[in-house]
């Protein structure tokens, strides 16, 4: 499992951000591309493995999964490659690029600032 | 009272960056950077060993080689090529952070290849860009023919694909024809080298299509630079 080195830097970064914001963090919304190399059941393991106390405590991970889509080179069109065929089904062309997929994206984090007064 | 903000980061990104200045860094200095990767024990290192009597130091190139563990495969490449092992203690790909330093550690600036052994597996490194400028997926005639449609991540995301110890073809299942048509149909510009590292078939053929490679990557390096 290569999880952990990823979900080691999602921590980080919205530790970052939920210090800079003064709030907990309720929940943390990623976007796993079907071809990013990252399995969601994997993701949530790393990320109840590593929680810990502090801002992140109580956040619940949720991931939304983004399917591939590709971009045809020859006629621009855009397509979600079935079983990951990578030919462009309009004109047949070989000559295509993943547009979409292949990213693990931070959509968004949802913050409680009840503690923002008490805690600096 | 809760507030939602609005991220939209890719974690991929400063990797992606990474990734690419170091494939520009390479091209500048006239170096193509294969990432080799495959199931384990289908012939990368023997195939490297091949490459390297094949040249007969006509050609130069480099190893970094990864494991999980021991230097073995460096060890054995070492009478043939300088070569680095990078043991990942556990971590099922290569990562770049590692490519990079055992690049340092080569101390070769000026290679004509740079080849990266991965991690055997079939699955994780497909999604890793270690910087290399060509992908070559290997699939040996003992671990089936329709290995392609099961894995079919690690076809779709390479640019070649080498049918490894085909003098075993008369005693094993394995039709080349079924394994290359269903690697096809997932990346029909999937170039095909059928080789045996042992009687040395095939291996001429796949140096000069890495050769063809590496002038095509100085023609357009030059253009850029123009
Ligand atoms: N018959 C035959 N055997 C081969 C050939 N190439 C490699 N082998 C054998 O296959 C086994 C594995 O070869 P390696 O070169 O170590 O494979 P590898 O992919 O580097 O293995 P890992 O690095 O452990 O993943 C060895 O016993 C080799 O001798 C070949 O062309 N023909
Ligand atoms: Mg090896
Ligand atoms: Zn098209």
């Amino acid at each position: 499992m290569h999880e952990l080195s990823i979900v080691r830097t999602l921590l980080r970064e919205v530790e970052l951000i939920a210090a800079a914001e003064l709030g907990d963090v309720v929940e943390i919304h990623l976007g796993c591309g079907e071809l990013s190399g990252y399995e969601p059941e994997c993701l949530r393991t790393a990320f109840a493995q590593l929680q810990g106390p502090g801002r992140l405590e109580y956040a619940r991970l949720v991931i939304h999964p983004i399917p591939l889509a590709a971009v045809c080179e020859q006629c621009s069109g855009e397509f979600e490659p079935a079983d990951f065929r990578r030919a462009c089904p309009q004109c047949g062309s070989p000559h295509t690029h993943f547009a979409r997929g292949t990213e693990l994206w931070l959509e968004s984090i949802v913050l409680d600032e009840t503690r923002k007064a008490t805690v600096p | 009272m809760t507030r939602i903000l609005t991220i939209q980061r890719d974690l991929h990104a400063p990797a992606r960056l990474a990734a690419d200045e170091f494939r520009a860094a390479l091209a500048a200095r006239g170096t193509l950077v294969v990432n080799l990767f495959s199931s384990p024990g289908s012939g990368k290192t023997s195939l490297l060993v091949a490459l390297a009597q094949h040249w007969q130091g006509a050609r130069s190139a480099g190893v970094l080689v990864g494991d999980i563990a021991t230097n073995r495969d460096a060890e054995r490449l070492a009478p043939h090529l300088p070569a680095v092992q990078l043991t990942t203690g556990g971590a099922c790909h290569l990562e770049l952070a590692l490519v990079q330093r055992g690049w340092q550690a080569l101390d070769t600036p000026a290679l004509d290849f740079l080849f990266v052994e991965n991690v055997g597996n079939l699955i994780c490194p497909a999604a890793h860009d270690l910087g290399e400028h060509l992908r070559v997926v290997v699939l040996s005639t003992t671990e089936g023919d329709d290995k392609p449609a099961k894995y079919p991540k690690a076809f779709t995301t390479s640019q070649a694909l080498v049918i490894s110890k085909i003098d075993l073809l008369p005693l094993v299942p394995f039709s080349v024809a079924a394994a290359v048509q269903d690697a096809t149909a997932l990346q029909p510009l999937l170039t095909t080298w059928p080789v045996s590292a042992q009687s040395g078939a095939g291996i001429a053929e796949f140096a000069d299509y890495l050769c063809a490679c590496r002038a095509q990557l100085l023609r357009e390096t030059s253009h850029a630079r123009a």
